[in-house]
């Protein structure tokens, strides 16, 4: 799983690349990365393009990393769902949890303020 | 008259990749499944006699239907090869296509008919020939009566054919007939107000919400707050449990659907959820979100547990010594050939390391060795722990290949020794799988025993073993 | 075992009665084999068997290969019945083209 800071107008935003599954297994390490970005920026950006499953748990994990971003008034945004994760959204009704976009770069530009 | 119902397993096979359990003509379209509404319009065009022609396995059909003593008619069942044509399936049946008007329905396709109308005038003015087509198949009438080649054809009752040939096809016409015409068919369920066919047994909670056209099948929970229809075909044993909403979705039975799923346009059954436009599967192992309400698999009979563990310790005991001084006296002649294999124990595709060892057949000590068949002797920790068999099917390693195959073979129980290794047939072309499955069938500990020896036996006698 | 034998449309049609098992599959396959050196086009009919196991399948299959390889053939008469069942069950239904007819099954040879 890679992570890289990138830089936009109004500050920084974590860039999160989970591969492969997020299940009972890994999620919790998944949690721990993301408490590592959290300590740098409040907007996170998870980019789901290597992302090929997850089960009740890692959807479990992914929300309480949203919940952990409001609460320092932040976001965390998703990008680049594959179909199959993106049905996994819409059956679990994650989807109207988050904001969801096709790809990175519109998901972090949506940080910047005049696309707030 | 009578009818023929030919399909292929090219023709189902797009069905049999999504849903593996379900039997492709058992397939339930609004509940019904697939081959009692063609069965039912045979009835209609005044067939006493059905064959059901295919190159696929029919065993879990002919346990469900047997002789189609329910419907007041004959149903038989015979085989073809997968590049059999029109012709041959006529050929392969002739003592049943003799003498008769047949009524041929050759493909994977729906046909849309009204059990209101009548049916058996049009058919007996027509002259033969192909009647309806589509992309997966068509109906055609043999051996009608010559003379109405002349006449006009009666005027031709509702009868349309729809392809089947993706989950769409199948989400479609399940929402359609429910929400537009299910008069036509005989459909299961008991309906006290218009679109709304119930099961027998259906609990709904007081806080759940249905709303019409909705099909419940039998034994059905609905938990509270969950919201069901409009468009909501659910199949048998299913539980829903709350908070759930499923609106025009098709649910198969024995589903479990859990908490707070959303489900609108899809098809859902055996752990995935397929979404009809763009035929994307998700198999969704987690029990919380979806599983298969399984029944309990077939599990070896208690005895039959007992007697294969008191074979293993025995043989454990028994051949402890020999094991030892031989195993230590090959690895210093470098006879020995150790080899951890991981292979499939069961046909659901659990796996299992083994230890597998080669013995080199020369020399006294190794010949010694296989009589005594002492390569198999670490395979009998596997048999206290109840892994593996003393006498069954044959080892498949675990490879894409052989996940496949045991796909279709249910009855795999995989052994030390080998029903083919006790009739010495050629194990080539896997026909050891035609010898498992015979002796797997028949479940007699007493026969088990003796081909239990024979394979021993067998062992002593072919001197380059395996 | 009885092993009756008729020419139906010129080919030899052979149609054992009884039981077809391990106790006489070997003799079965012989005296088949021997009839394949002078015709290699046949048909056995299994409407008259009571019985038939793994041992009466490897039978058949072997003299199934024996006409392949002479560039014969073996078609198979079986009605809707308890053999059918078990060439079903082995999916050894698979390997043959099987008829409901004798007439049917040796007329194939013809096209």
């Amino acid at each position: 799983m890679k992570t890289e800071i990138k830089t936009i107008s109004s500050g920084q935003v974590a860039v999160v690349s989970p591969v492969g599954r997020i299940d009972a297994m890994n999620s919790k390490q998944v949690r721990k990365k993301f408490e590592e970005c959290l300590n740098q920026t409040n907007l996170v950006v998870f980019d789901c393009r290597e992302l090929e499953f997850l089960d009740s748990t890692g959807l479990g994990g992914l929300v309480s990393c949203l919940h952990k971003t409001i609460s320092a008034d932040g976001d965390l945004r998703l990008s680049g769902l594959s179909p199959r994760v993106k049905m996994i959204f819409e059956v679990t009704q994650a989807e109207s949890l988050f904001r969801i976009f096709p790809d990175v770069d519109s998901a972090v530009a949506s940080f910047s303020p005049d696309q707030e | 008259m009578k009818a023929i119902i030919t399909v292929k397993e090219k023709e189902i096979d797009w069905f049999r990749s999504l849903f593996r359990s379900c039997h492709p003509l058992l397939m339930q379209i609004c509940k019904k499944p697939f081959l009692e509404y063609l069965v039912d319009f045979s009835i209609l065009c005044g067939c006493s006699e059905i064959r059901l022609v295919t190159d696929i396995p029919v065993q879990r059909v002919e346990d469900l239907y047997g002789d189609g003593s329910r419907w007041g008619i004959q149903l038989s069942y015979s085989s073809i090869r997968e590049t059999d044509g029109f012709d041959e399936v006529l050929e392969k049946n002739s003592g049943f296509c003799r003498n008769t008007t047949l009524l041929v329905f050759e493909g994977f396709f729906f046909l849309h008919y009204d059990k209101n109308l009548d049916y058996s005038d049009f058919f007996r003015s027509l002259p033969g020939g192909e009647l309806k087509r589509c992309s997966t198949g068509r109906l055609s009438i043999v051996g009608g009566s010559p003379e109405n080649r002349s006449r006009p054809t009666a005027e031709s009752p509702l009868l349309e054919t729809t392809p089947l040939s993706s989950v769409a096809d199948i989400h479609q016409l399940s929402i359609e007939i429910l929400t537009r015409n299910p008069e036509r068919y005989v459909l299961p369920g008991y309906s006290s107000e218009n679109q709304a066919f119930i099961g027998q047994n259906v609990v709904i909670a007081r806080k759940a919400e249905i709303n019409p056209p909705v099909m419940i099948g039998n034994h059905v929970q609905i938990h509270k707050d969950a919201v069901i229809g409009p468009g909501a075909i659910i199949g048998s044993d299913v539980i829903i449990d709350s908070n759930c909403q499923i609106v025009n979705s098709v649910v198969f039975d024995k589903t479990y659907i859990g908490k707070h799923l959303d489900l609108k346009g899809k098809v859902v059954g055996e752990n995935s959820v397929v979404n009809p436009i763009d035929g994307i599967q998700l198999h969704l192992e987690d029990e919380h979100l979806l599983s298969q309400v399984r029944p309990a698999s077939p599990r070896v009979p208690f005895l039959h547990r007992l007697v294969t563990r008191i074979h293993a310790l025995l043989a454990m005991i028994l051949l402890l010594l020999p094991f030892l001084c031989c195993v230590s006296i090959l690895k210093m002649q470098k006879r020995w050939m150790p080899q951890k294999q991981s292979v499939l124990i069961n046909s659901q595709g659990k796996t299992r390391k083994l230890s597998r060892p080669r013995i080199a057949p020369t020399g006294y000590i190794g010949k010694f060795a296989l009589l005594l068949s002492l390569d198999r002797f670490p395979l009998l920790s596997a048999v206290l722990g109840g892994k593996l068999s003393m006498i069954g099917s044959k080892i498949l390693e675990d490879t894409g290949e052989n996940r496949e195959k045991i796909k279709e073979y249910s009855s795999y129980r995989p052994a030390v020794f080998s029903y083919a290794e006790a009739e010495t047939w050629p194990d080539e072309n896997s026909e050891w799988e035609i010898v498992e499955r015979f002796h797997l069938a028949r479940k007699s500990i007493f026969h088990d025993q003796i081909l239990l020896i024979k394979a021993i036996v067998n062992r002593i006698y072919t001197e380059d073993n395996p | 075992m009885k092993l009756n034998k008729e020419i139906l449309k010129t080919r030899p049609v052979f149609s054992p009665e009884g039981r077809l098992d391990a106790s006489n599959a070997g003799l079965f396959k012989s005296r088949l084999n021997e009839e394949i050196t002078a015709e290699k086009e046949i048909v056995i009919d299994l409407s008259r068997l009571e019985f038939l196991d793994s041992s009466g399948i490897g039978a058949l299959i072997s003299i199934h290969r024996k006409c392949d390889k002479e560039r014969g053939g073996l078609k198979l008469v079986c009605q809707h019945d308890r053999i059918r069942k078990v060439l079903e069950l082995t999916r050894a239904d698979r390997l043959f083209d099987i008829y409901d007819e004798a007439e049917a099954a040796a007329g194939s040879f013809l096209k």
